[in-house]
Order: structure tokens, then C-alpha cells, then sequence
């Protein structure tokens, strides 16, 4: 437990740490933006979700449908995060 | 999951049929042994993992996380079964199948969820706590006061989740095999006793996976039946779809459809949003308490105490979004399968939530009401979505009895200090409760509307849960006093939040309406009557001679109802004429309250020496060193 203490204020585990908190902060809620962003046009910007694409399939199925891939792609991008993160952390594990 | 309201949506479409309005089953009375035998197959293989699990070690930990040594993708396998309901799989799919692009959109924020669990939940929390939530805020706050604010709105989430979950799926057991309301409430409330009681986690993580594999697969098969006649094409299936003139009969008698000049426009509505979720807010506030209460969820939280390390944990979340978009994504295509093979209107005559789009979908896939192989799919698909309610409701028993027995009597009455077997006893009593507190409940509940309860447990999830362990976990200022007034506001707020809402019964409303229906089906039978004589064949004029006896059958019932209203109280249960509050979903007003309350608490109850506290939170949040070790107890 005092090892705990002694490691936080490691300037090596300070770095790493806030890095961490920005990136995931940062990505956590530039999704959640990107999800309301469905919600919101679904209701004000019907005129803008209802342009069709390719056939019937329109602007709105494609949004929505995009939240499954984005939030794929957001957890690819977490795991790359937490490559950088855990490879920090390693030292002070043992 | 059936008011044009939205938070409702998905249970009112399981939850508010009243069991009595559906008349017959799906499946007819000669196919009933095959109904019965694959539900015995899966009830068998079931109880077969439960009496394998019940022969390990009984410690607390092996009741609580299965000794902590669950795989990545075994773990990813059960918050899947834990998580995608029979609301998700039947009610979704059918209201894609009635509604369109709203039931995608309904559907988008039970996954959306899941990036918070990933990037700030999941990892720290098994680095934090080791059976519950409370452990987690204990880390740092006062052990006593913050495991017993945590258990309480803990134990009220996991059963207000968990009460719907067992009444909307014995409604739809009774509309699919007419097996009677109680007798399915008892066979999934002991099942999930068994499962809970004699094989504790490692039970209920193979039902779950059994459940998520079982789901899975029944999704993709229906998935590949339906769309092969089209090639995998989404243009041929939509437009197909779009063509039928049953689906655009379907939306000419939906009043959210409009009028449109032409066939094709009045089908492409199908496919844009504005059929089911008619108010913007109501989504809003929907929208933020699942995608922050989804993180909060004590029966989701377990599940990261049930692994060996933060990688697994991770690895797990990353399985479960995989397999849990894949599912959504298939029950997309179900929904839109359904609308083209089965069409809305033979669902919603069926049942009007849609419910039982899936199960149609598959019974015609197979050949039909008369065929050997539809009978065995809509079997199939029957005992699946049972499965998917034992699945979910024992871990959430499992979820609710962990907080009473090992955050409120183990924490808070014994302050930590119970011998193993005092604590495995405790754990297995609190399950008996559980499971018996749910059955009682979901008995009386019987025929009412209970999909308020739904979102009320997302609501106290992400307004008292969530800004706790969020600010527990990342605000240095964070202290007791803010967790205390966060949770127990947050959950004060959620409740007086939903006691004033639309989601209550208001009398004075009721009888508006009931007077109003009495006033238009008597101008229409005026009417009816009047062309009666003008009637040029004899199938019209039977026709408006039915549509009068009908009308006369709901004057007369409506005003029986009229009558009934009169008689009883003119207010709701809160002393109210008409709500207060416009929203079905608390979130938008609770989620914020919930963390301002966190804040302040915090800012006005500083303690000395934070600073040390934090200090060890951070190290163990990133390191989990000094976490104690789940599998010595």
C-alpha cells in the first residue's frame, strides 16, 4: 500500500496517467456527441434524414445503422490507447 | 414494450398486453409435444451446467464470480446473455416489423451503451471492487454508508428491472405455447432459483452463454431463411417490401403516417423516422439514462468481478459489443423480414405490441401454421426467448442478492466481518428473497402496465448509480458525503420523477378519453347507419352492419369502463389530476440533479486528507495493486 503512494507520484506514472484520462475522456464523449447526434436529427433535421441514397435506403438508415461500425471503430481506438497505457503501467505492476 | 410514447416502447410492447386480450396461441393445439419437448431440452441442458456448478468449492467467491478465473470470451458470451432481453429480441424486431426506422432507432441505444462501459467502467472497476458496486465506492468513501447507499439502489434497480422482465415474458410464454400466466411466472421464478441458489455464478454464466449462443444462432438462421430469396440484397427486400400493398394498407390506418399523393412516398415513410417516436425529448431522456445507466447496471458490473485481470475484462466488453451489434444487427433485418413475409397488420392483429413478429417469421419460414418444420422453428424460437428471460433474470437476482447480502449484511451490519460459510449462507438466503419478493410481485402485477418500472431502473441506474462511481472513480474532490447525496438523491429524484409522469394512471385523463370514444363511435354508427339503406350489395351492407354491432359492443363496454372511473378515486396514486412532468423517462431531469448532487455534497462536506486516498485510487485504478484478492475468501 505504501508502494501505492509511492508510485503516484512517479512523474513516468503521472504522464501516462493523464494521457490515459484525455484520450478515453476525449473519445467517450465524442461518441456519445456522435450518438445524440442521431436523436436530434431523427427528430429536427427530418428533411436531411429522409434523402435517399442509394434506392429506399436514406440519409437516416445509414446514420443509424453507422453507430454499430463508429462504436467498433471507437473500440479499436480504445485498444490502441490502452496498448500505449499498459505498456506504461507494466513496471509499476510488479 | 404500445403507447405511441416512447419510453414505454419496449416493454409495453411485452409488458402492457394484458394476458387476457390475446385469445389463442400461435401454435396449434397438435404441435404442442414439440413445443414442450425442445423446451424440456433446453430446461434439461440448463439445469444439467447448474448441478455441474453446484459440485464446486461453496465460498462466497465462487458464488459471486465463479472463483474470478472466467475467459475473455466465455465473459463476452455472458454479458451478452445477460444483457440482450426478450425485449430486445421479440420487441424490437417487432416493432421494426410495425414502425420501421423508429425501431431502429429505439434499438441503436441498448448498444450505444456500451462504449462508456468500455472506456470508463469496465477496467477500473475490476481493478476497484471485487463482488459489487459498493465495493467500488467503498474504495475510497466510507465503508459502511457508501456499501449501504450503493445496495439499496443497487437492490431497487436490479428488481425494478427485473419484475417487467418476468411479467413481459410470461405474457408473451402465454400468447406463443398458452401456458397460463402463472404457471410461467413460477417456472422462471424457481428456475432462476435454482439456477442462483445451488449453482450461484458459475450456473448463471453458463446459462447465459447457453442463452447468448442459442439467441445468436436462431437470429442468423431466420437472418439467412429470409434474405436468401433476395440474394442478400437490401434493395430487393426493400423493395419488395415497399411495393406490398399490404404493408401500404398498414400504414394508411397508422395516424403518424400521415397522407401522402402516392403509394411509393406513403411506403418510403417506412424507412424514415417519425412513426413511433413522435416526441424528441422523450427520446433525448431515454437516450441519455440508457447510454449512461447501461454503465451502472449492477447485473452488468458483476460481470467484470468474474474475470482474472482489467485485460479480461476488457476483452470481455470488446466480445460483448461485437456479439451484441451483431444480434441487434440481425434483429434489424428480422424486423424488416417479418414486415415483408408476415406484414404488420397479421402481427399487430396478434398481438398489438408486435411481439410475436419473430416468432411468425420463423413459423413461416418453415412452411407455415401447417407444417411439421414451422411448427419445430416457432418452437424453437418460443423456448429461445425463454431462455432469454431465465438468462436475464438470474443475473439480476443473482446482481440484487449480491448487494443485500454481501454490501448490506456482510458490509454494513457485520462491517466486513463474516466467516466464509456465514457469507455464502447470507448470499443464498438474500437469493431466496429475491426470488421470492420478484414471483409475489409479478403475480400481483398480473395484466397491469408495468413498463414504467423499466425506466425507472435505467433512470435510478444513471442518475444515483453512475455520477457516484463516475466521480468516485475519476474526481479527486469526490467524498463521502457526495456519494451519499448523490445516490440516495438521485434515486429519490428518479422515483417523484416517474410518480408525476405520464407513465401513472390519471383518472380525469382516462375519462376524457373513454367520453371521447363514446361521442366518436356514436356519430360514426349514426353515419353507418345512414348508408346501410344506401348499400348496393349485400357484402357492404353486412359489412356496416358488423361495424355497427362492433361499434354498439365498444359504447357499451367504454361505458362500463366511464362508470368504474366515476366511482373510484379522481386522482392518481400521488394526488394528481394530470402529470406534472411531460416525460416517461426521467433522465433528462435526473441524470443532471444526480450529479450536481455528487458535486455539492462533495464541495460542502470536504473531509481532511483526501489527497492520500486518491493517491492509492489512482495507482490501483491503472495497476489494480491492492485490490484484494477475490479467490483468497
Amino acid at each position: 500500500v505504501d508502494t501505492n503512494n509511492h508510485i503516484a507520484s512517479n512523474e513516468e506514472f503521472n504522464h501516462a496517467a493523464s494521457r490515459h484520462f484525455r484520450a478515453t475522456t476525449a473519445l467517450c464523449l465524442a461518441f456519445i456527441a456522435y450518438y445524440f447526434a442521431l436523436l436530434i436529427g431523427a427528430a429536427y433535421f427530418r428533411v436531411d434524414f429522409t434523402a435517399q441514397v442509394s434506392g429506399r435506403v436514406n440519409v437516416g438508415l445509414l446514420f443509424a445503422i453507422s453507430q454499430y461500425f463508429v462504436a467498433g471503430l471507437v473500440a479499436w481506438i480504445y485498444t490502441r490507447i490502452m496498448r500505449e497505457t499498459d505498456r506504461a503501467m507494466e513496471t509499476f505492476k510488479q | 414494450m404500445i403507447i405511441p410514447s416512447f419510453v414505454a416502447a419496449a416493454v409495453l410492447a411485452i409488458a402492457a398486453v394484458p394476458a387476457q386480450a390475446l385469445s389463442s396461441n400461435v401454435i396449434p393445439p397438435n404441435y404442442q409435444w414439440l413445443t414442450l419437448a425442445v423446451f424440456a431440452a433446453v430446461i434439461t441442458i440448463t439445469l444439467g451446467v447448474t448441478y455441474a456448478a453446484a459440485r464446486h468449492d461453496q465460498t462466497a467467491a465462487e458464488f459471486y464470480t465463479a472463483g474470478g478465473g472466467i475467459s475473455g470470451v466465455k465473459n463476452g458470451l455472458a454479458i451478452t446473455g445477460d444483457y440482450l432481453s426478450a425485449a430486445a429480441f421479440l420487441g424490437v424486431s417487432g416493432l421494426i416489423s410495425i414502425y420501421g426506422f423508429d425501431g431502429i432507432l429505439y434499438l441503436v441505444g441498448f448498444f450505444v451503451a456500451f462504449v462508456p462501459v468500455l472506456l470508463l467502467v469496465a477496467e477500473p472497476c475490476r481493478n476497484l471492487g471485487k463482488y459489487t458496486l459498493g465495493d467500488v465506492l467503498a474504495s475510497r468513501n466510507d465503508f459502511r454508508s457508501s456499501k449501504f447507499v450503493a445496495a439499496i439502489s443497487g437492490t431497487v434497480v436490479s428488481i425494478f428491472y427485473l419484475i417487467p422482465q418476468i411479467v413481459g415474458g410470461a405474457v408473451v410464454i402465454k400468447a406463443l405455447v398458452g401456458v397460463e400466466y402463472e404457471i410461467s411466472v413460477f417456472i422462471t421464478g424457481a428456475l432462476m432459483l435454482v439456477y442462483v441458489v445451488f449453482g450461484g455464478m458459475r450456473a448463471t454464466t453458463w446459462v447465459q452463454i447457453i442463452k447468448a449462443v442459442l439467441l445468436l444462432t436462431t437470429c442468423f438462421v431466420l437472418v439467412i431463411l429470409s434474405w436468401a430469396p433476395f440474394g442478400f440484397s437490401i434493395h430487393r427486400l426493400f423493395d419488395a417490401l415497399a411495393t406490398s400493398l399490404a404493408l401500404q394498407a398498414h400504414l394508411a390506418g397508422l395516424p403518424s403516417a400521415g397522407v401522402s399523393t402516392d403509394a411509393s412516398t406513403m411506403a418510403q415513410k417506412f424507412f424514415e423516422p417519425g412513426l413511433f417516436l413522435t416526441k424528441p425529448l422523450e427520446q433525448l431522456s431515454l437516450g441519455l439514462a440508457l447510454i449512461l445507466g447501461t454503465a451502472a447496471m449492477p447485473h452488468i458490473l458483476m460481470r467484470f468481478f468474474t474475470v482474472p485481470d482489467a485485460k479480461t475484462a476488457r476483452s470481455s466488453v470488446l466480445w460483448a459489443m461485437f456479439l451484441i451489434g451483431g444480434c441487434h444487427l440481425l434483429i434489424i433485418a428480422i424486423g424488416f423480414s417479418a414486415a415483408h413475409y408476415v406484414g404488420a397488420l397479421k402481427i399487430t392483429a396478434l398481438d398489438k405490441g408486435g411481439n410475436l413478429a419473430a416468432p411468425l417469421l420463423a413459423q413461416f419460414l418453415g412452411g407455415g401454421a401447417d407444417s411439421l418444420m414451422g411448427n419445430f422453428l416457432l418452437a424453437f424460437v418460443a423456448a429461445v426467448a425463454f431462455a432469454t428471460i431465465v438468462a436475464v433474470v438470474a443475473g439480476l437476482t443473482l446482481a440484487a442478492a449480491s448487494s443485500l447480502a454481501h454490501d448490506i449484511y456482510v458490509g454494513t451490519i457485520k462491517n466486513g466481518n463474516a466467516s466464509p460459510k456465514e457469507q455464502v449462507v447470507a448470499a443464498k438466503i438474500s437469493a431466496i428473497l429475491v426470488g421470492i419478493l420478484s414471483i409475489g410481485c409479478a403475480l400481483l402485477a398480473k395484466g397491469q402496465n408495468v413498463a414504467h418500472l423499466v425506466a425507472l431502473a435505467f433512470a435510478v441506474a444513471a442518475s444515483a448509480n453512475f455520477p457516484a462511481l463516475l466521480l468516485t472513480l475519476y474526481w479527486k474532490g469526490c467524498n463521502t458525503r457526495g456519494v451519499l447525496a448523490g445516490v440516495i438523491g438521485g434515486t429519490l429524484c428518479s422515483i417523484f420523477v416517474v410518480m408525476v409522469s405520464p407513465n401513472m394512471q390519471y383518472p380525469v385523463l382516462l375519462l376524457a378519453d373513454a367520453e371521447k370514444t363514446v361521442t366518436k363511435t356514436t356519430v360514426q354508427i349514426a353515419q353507418f347507419e345512414t348508408s346501410v339503406a344506401l348499400a348496393k350489395t349485400p357484402e357492404a351492407k353486412a359489412k356496416l352492419v358488423k361495424a355497427i354491432s362492433d361499434g354498439k359492443i365498444l359504447i357499451t363496454s367504454t361505458q362500463q369502463r366511464i362508470e368504474g372511473l366515476r366511482a373510484g378515486p379522481r386522482t392518481s396514486v400521488v394526488g394528481l389530476e394530470r402529470p406534472l412532468v411531460d416525460l416517461r423517462n426521467p433522465g433528462l431531469i435526473s441524470v443532471p440533479i444526480g450529479f450536481l448532487l455528487v458535486i455539492f455534497g462533495s464541495l460542502f462536506g470536504r473531509g481532511p486528507a483526501t489527497s492520500a486516498v486518491w493517491d492509492q485510487v489512482r495507482v490501483r485504478r491503472y495497476t489494480g495493486k491492492g485490490r484484494a484478492d477475490a479467490t483468497s475468501h
